[in-house]
């Protein structure tokens, strides 16, 4: 199972077919300065040595964890712990137990290409053991940790920025220190190309050399080591390979820090009081500082093998990390002597307090002059020294005179065991610190007995940039801006909207406008011509009523009053006498003077009968009182329009065809003949 | 550009930065221009905007369109006038032989024809009166009430006289000769007085003409 998602291009290595080296001085960085930034093709030649380089350009890939239960368990507790020196790369996979960290292997490369080295190494652990952890740890004496003083409180922690740039100055002379640990006589003899007496019968004959000068007071120590037939060629060019990878001549660097404050029972009552004010104290700081561009080829060259590099650590001082510390409050001393230098470590179980580096005067073993000149004088409760030697050096005539001198005792640090086994190889100096970093990395000891330096820049925050003053002023003016546009933005749309709005009320306007005068000019006509039509009837009902009066007048009223006449006159008898007649209007009233009253009543039965041709009829008889022997009868007449009505109107208008002109006889004779019709209707209907 | 850029650089740091307070002061003056210009004319556009809605709600308002009677058309107003008009028609032929009003001389003549027709039948006419004799000019259209009043008030004859019955008769059939239309509304036929001298009958009649 993998637990490392593969992230870098198929540029894999594996010891088979790993690079060997890399052309880092192509043509044109043998033309100009790959480190002086001053150049103006710095920009350029940067760019185009780290497209030349894959480590360099690996570095800046990401290797993206995947999650899996099997990461939850064990493997989670595992890593392996690389060593980088001029001896090559040393690496320890680790596993983390109850209380401890231990070793379960522990191999070695020599190869000097970093990608090719860590693949080595992976062949080798991956004999022990077939699954290997993807997460590592890398100890280089590129990492250069001390105690510094700094006016920065614990409790009042600073920026990144600010507390690397303090760190910078602080450690910029150790960092000139560093260097020379990457000298080539140096490299030589950890590589074991060259022995500490062979390294000073060269320098010795170097010395001489100069003194007598001409062309061969110019030889270089590696030259003449060549010369001398110590070392060959290519031993030479190997180390001038590992050279020019580790040692980064640049000023920009990175930093790791610890406060060495902290106490037992809590923080002291100094540090507490620099919570408040701060400004004129000083504090111890363990920190650490190391160029980024070395860091970003060894994360690249990890990066490469699907590994991921989580932390780099100093070689110096951490393998105090590794001491057993009997309690709490026991102040223990660590000597380490290594190749070039030589490193007084003194702490408790929580803080390094005291953190001292010294260069190395030539020869193999260390003088106790040199030896003294670094630890000075012990305080006197320290009754034991521990002694720790990474490298193959000499002390069988040190430790005695040493103890002797100091009045302690030098106790060897124990190295740790191997997979169950004691380690016996010549490099059991350097697993203290392996397992020391590893602890320290695992959390196995407390956080600030080591300052490590992370793989990889810890992105700040997005809210912490954004508080910074620059962005809040650039945002201050990006959003004034947006908004003073957005407001114009907001004002034309506006503006759009509500002229896009009063040409549609206007539309609106018009239409309903129109519509509603169409409408009212509707109702008008309609009430205009109710109006009309009612005038019209009520004209057309009087005129008819007017028509109605005159076909009477014309009819009955001009034409039967004779034959009415005639008509009474035929039923009177020689025993009946009128005595008056009166017309009013259609009423007729006749008087009558009779003999006896039956001859009235006959009278008026004949009457009755002779006057319904001319539509007159009895309306009522009376017998009126006389004094005289003779009866006067009164009969009532009224008109009853009908059939006679109908024939005087033929007469009438046969009279009048003989008395009009032709126009108004045709009118004349369709009414007529209209009314003809009528009258035999209604002839027909009786 | 650029070598304004280089203008630009080339000056002191003062003039420089004097340079730039002008540029900032002049580009929110500007922008203060433009938006106070956006900002009326925004204004104006919702103002105009405002005030025709206001008009609409005012002058048109939710209107409801009026009921119309579907029945109310200019059509049934033809037919209705149509026969209005043949009334009319109707009523002028009537007036054509009605007693012109506008001169005295027609109903003089006929006072003269009624009088020779009851000479001529045997009657003699003891009295004779007109009424309603007033003057009228005829109306400039014949339409209406104008038309109507032509058959108002008209004048109206009234007639005493005596002579026999079956004269009287022949006297009121031979009106029809006359030559505008009449016609006698109210009629009263008497006995004569016992001592009257001719025995003769006592007619009294109006005629309505």
């Amino acid at each position: 199972m993998k637990f490392w998602k593969k992230a870098a291009p198929d540029t894999a290595i594996n010891g088979a077919n790993a690079p060997t080296s890399y052309n880092a001085q192509d043509a044109q960085n043998e033309l100009t300065n790959p480190f002086d930034t001053s150049s103006p093709e710095y920009s350029v030649t940067a760019e185009a040595h780290e497209q030349a380089d894959p480590e360099l350009a690996a570095g800046a890939l990401t290797l993206k964890k995947r999650f899996s239960l099997a990461s939850l368990q064990s493997s989670s507790a595992t890593l392996i712990a690389f060593q980088a020196g001029s001896f090559g790369l040393r690496a320890a996979l680790v596993q983390q137990s109850k209380d401890r960290v231990i070793a379960k292997a522990v191999v070695h490369s020599r190869t000097v290409d970093f990608t090719r080295a860590i693949a080595d190494v992976m062949e080798q652990l991956r004999e022990t053991q077939k699954r290997l952890p993807k997460r590592a740890i890398l100890l280089t004496p590129s990492v250069v940790s001390t105690v510094v003083e700094l006016p920065v409180s614990p409790l009042r922690p600073r920026s990144d920025e600010q507390m690397q740039e303090l760190i910078r100055w602080e450690l910029e002379g150790a960092i000139t220190q560093q260097n020379k640990h990457w000298m080539i006589g140096s490299m030589l003899i950890e590589r074991g190309y060259l022995n500490s007496e062979q390294r000073d019968e060269v320098l010795t004959e170097l010395q001489f050399r100069q003194t007598q000068g001409g062309s061969q007071s110019l030889l270089r120590f590696g030259d003449l080591s060549v010369q001398l037939g110590f070392i060959t060629r290519d031993q030479l060019d190997e180390c001038f390979a590992l050279q020019g990878k580790l040692v980064a001549v640049d000023d920009d660097l990175v930093y790791g820090w610890q406060s060495a404050e902290t106490q037992r029972g809590g923080l002291s009552d100094e540090v507490l009081l620099s919570q408040e004010e701060d400004s004129d104290s000083s504090h111890a700081w363990l920190v650490s500082g190391m160029s980024k561009i070395v860091r970003r080829r060894w994360v690249g060259a990890f990066n490469l093998n699907h590994i991921h590099l989580e932390a780099f650590y100093p070689t110096l001082g951490s393998a105090f990390s590794c001491l057993n510390l009997e309690n709490e409050t026991s102040h223990q001393w660590l000597f380490e002597i290594h190749q070039e230098q030589l490193a007084l470590i003194s702490g408790t179980h929580k803080v390094i307090s005291h953190f001292q580096s010294a260069e190395r005067q030539p020869g193999n073993t260390p003088s106790l002059n040199e030896c003294i000149d670094l630890i000075g004088m012990l305080p006197a409760n320290i009754t034991q020294l521990f002694l720790n030697t990474p490298g193959q050096v000499d002390l069988s005539e040190l430790l005695q005179p040493l103890a002797d001198t100091l009045q302690v005792e030098i106790q060897q640090v124990i190295t740790p065991e191997v997979n169950g086994k004691k380690h016996e190889n010549s490099d059991k100096g350097t697993l203290p610190g392996l397992i020391g970093a590893a602890s320290h990395y695992l959390q196995q000891i407390p956080a600030s007995r080591i300052s490590s330096i992370e793989a990889r820049e810890q992105k700040e925050p997005t809210w912490k940039k954004f508080l910074k003053p620059r962005n809040l002023a650039l945002s201050g003016a990006a959003i004034t801006l947006v908004t003073m546009f957005s407001f114009l933005g907001w004002a034309y749309i506006n503006t759009q909207t509500q002229t896009l709005r009063l040409n549609e009320l206007n539309a609106k306007y018009e239409r309903d406008l129109k519509v509603k005068q169409q409408l009212q000019a509707l109702y008008s006509e309609s009430i205009q011509i109710r109006t009309d039509l009612t005038n019209i009837k009520q004209e057309t009902l009087v005129s008819q009523a007017l028509l109605n009066r005159l076909e009477l007048d014309r009819s009955h009223r001009a034409v039967n009053l004779a034959p009415l006449l005639k008509a009474i006159t035929l039923g009177l008898t020689p025993d009946i006498a009128l005595i008056s007649i009166n017309k009013k209007q259609d009423k007729v009233t006749l008087i009558a003077e009779v003999s006896t009253p039956a001859l009235g009543q006959e009278y008026v039965e004949t009457l009755t009968r002779l006057v319904r041709p001319v539509h007159y009829q009895v309306s009522n008889s009376m017998l009126l009182k006389t004094d005289t022997t003779r009866q006067h009868f009164q009969i009532e007449l009224d008109f009853k329009p009908g059939l006679a009505n109908r024939l005087l109107s033929s007469i009438e208008t046969s009279y009048t065809a003989t008395n009009t002109t032709p126009e108004k006889t045709s009118k004349t004779v369709a009414y007529t003949k209209a009314t003809t019709q009528e009258s035999e209707h209604v002839f027909v209907k009786k | 550009m650029f070598s304004l850029k280089s203008k630009f650089l080339s000056l002191p740091a003062r003039e420089q930065k004097q340079i730039i307070i002008i540029v900032l002061l002049g580009s929110i003056g500007s922008y203060g221009l433009v938006a106070t210009h956006m900002w009326q004319s925004m204004f104006e556009a919702q103002k105009m905007a405002d005030r025709r809605a206001n008009r609409i709600e005012t002058r048109i308002g939710d209107y409801t369109p009026p009921e119309i009677d579907s029945s109310l058309t200019p059509k049934q107003l033809d037919i209705e006038n149509a026969q209005l008009t043949l009334i009319e028609n109707s009523l002028i032929n009537f007036s054509e032989r009605l007693l012109p009003l506008d001169s005295p001389e027609p109903r003089e003549s006929l006072k003269l024809e009624v009088t020779r027709l009851a000479t001529q039948h045997g009657i003699s006419i003891t009295y004779m009166t007109v009424s309603n004799t007033e003057t009228r000019l005829l109306p400039a259209e014949f339409t209406g009430e104008a038309l109507r009043n032509l058959f108002d008030k008209r004048p109206l004859f009234q007639i005493k006289g005596t002579g026999e019955f079956y004269n009287f008769i022949d006297f009121t059939e031979s009106l029809k000769s006359l030559p505008y239309r009449c016609f006698i509304p109210n009629l009263s036929i008497m006995r004569p007085e016992e001592n009257s001298p001719t025995g003769s009958l006592v007619f009294q009649l109006d005629l309505q003409m």
